[in-house]
């Protein structure tokens, strides 16, 4: 072929190639006139009353207390800890009133009478982890504990148990012990005796907690509800 | 024309198609949506669960929240669990059960002066519970 037919082949492909050309988005050029009056005061206006919103939820929220044990007493402040996280509470030294809960009521007691180990909760504004108390209630801590009897003791009245969290605890039944076991057929909770415990029945247990004693894994038992394993056979 | 220029203006003309296609191609090839085979279905259901909202409902409390303080002797717990799940509700001075037709439940708890750790428990259809734990203080003023 010569020279003329190389040209014109060349001269046809780029004819056959037809660009492919993209539809452009028109892009809205934003407005550069200064807002009107009326739309500043109808904005300020808005602002108002989202201010008044979130005021009126602030009154209207709930209170939240914090607790946990007493690890250190300063002039000012208290260090409270449980489940690994730490609290510091600041304390006033005309606002802060302290009490301790004994039963039914709550006696006032001065800032002197706590001591390290004991188990507090705090009432009053929160801030991150510090707490400026209002209030300081000394008072029990309980636990609930979850799980399934493994193991039946009839000579000392013990029961071992495997909580969710795959934790065995020892339970001592005391004489003082709330005894209860879900009748299946009612559904309704009465009192049962130490001899209808066994083995792979679930169990969920009230116990006092021992502030000094944090790797406790014995326990009085307060409370214990049996839901038998024949419950969820049926 | 002879017969390699006609030869010469075809092949042309088909290079140029080709090239032409090759390009549409590639510019669109970004628009292309991916199609994701599926199994049929009696594949799927050997591997994929049927499931309804119920079977998959956690526990959830909807009130108190977590740590309230609160100045009356009782209190409405109120969650939503799987339908027909056994609510074992338990604190130191009061212990409910009841069985939930619906995912919501609704059960009244008395409390004690102070703190309430208040064991919330759901059982559906075996005996391992979900569970959540709160703690309700109760202050008179």
């Amino acid at each position: 072929m010569n020279k003329q037919i190389y040209i014109l082949i060349i001269f046809m492909m780029l004819l056959s190639i037809t660009p492919v050309v993209d539809a452009q988005t028109r892009v809205p050029t934003p407005r550069t006139a200064s807002p009107s009056a009326s739309v500043i005061d109808e904005e300020v206006d808005k602002l108002k009353e989202r201010v008044a919103e979130k005021v009126a939820e602030l009154k209207g929220s709930t209170q939240q207390a914090v607790s946990g044990m007493i690890t250190k007493i300063s002039d000012k402040t208290l260090t409270i800890a449980k489940d690994k996280k730490t609290n510091t509470v600041s304390l006033d030294e005309t606002l802060t009133k302290y009490y301790s809960i004994q039963g039914t009521a709550a006696r006032e007691i001065k800032k002197a009478d706590l001591a390290a180990n004991d188990y507090v909760f705090v009432i009053g504004p929160q801030i991150d982890n510090t707490v400026t108390a209002n209030q300081v209630y000394r008072d029990q801590r309980y636990l609930t504990l979850t799980g399934k009897i493994t193991q039946v003791n009839a000579d000392d009245y013990t029961v071992t148990i495997v909580t969710l969290e795959k934790n065995q605890y020892t339970l001592d039944l005391q004489t003082r012990s709330q005894q209860l076991i879900l009748n299946i057929e009612t559904l309704e909770t009465e009192k049962v005796g130490f001899s209808k415990f066994k083995e792979g029945d679930s169990v969920h247990v009230i116990v006092k907690k021992d502030n000094a004693n944090d790797a406790q894994t014995r326990y009085d038992v307060e409370k214990i509800l049996i839901i038998p394993n024949e419950y969820f056979l049926q | 024309m002879n017969k390699e220029t006609i030869f010469a203006i075809g092949f042309g003309i088909l290079l140029g198609a080709v090239v032409g296609i090759v390009m549409l191609f590639q510019s669109n090839k970004a628009e292309q949506t991916k199609v994701i085979p599926v199994a049929p279905d009696s594949q799927a259901k050997q591997v994929v669960q049927k499931s309804t909202s119920n079977e998959t409902s956690p526990l959830t409390i909807v009130q108190p929240v977590q740590s309230q303080v609160v100045n009356v002797d009782e209190i409405v717990i109120k969650g939503k669990a799987q339908a027909n799940s056994l609510i074992v509700v338990q604190s130191p001075v009061a212990t409910q059960v009841v069985k939930s037709k619906t995912a919501d439940f609704s059960v009244t708890m008395s409390l004690a002066l102070g703190e309430n750790t208040i064991s919330i428990s759901a059982y559906g259809a075996n005996s391992t519970p979900q569970e959540q734990t709160l703690q309700v203080y109760y202050i008179e003023e």
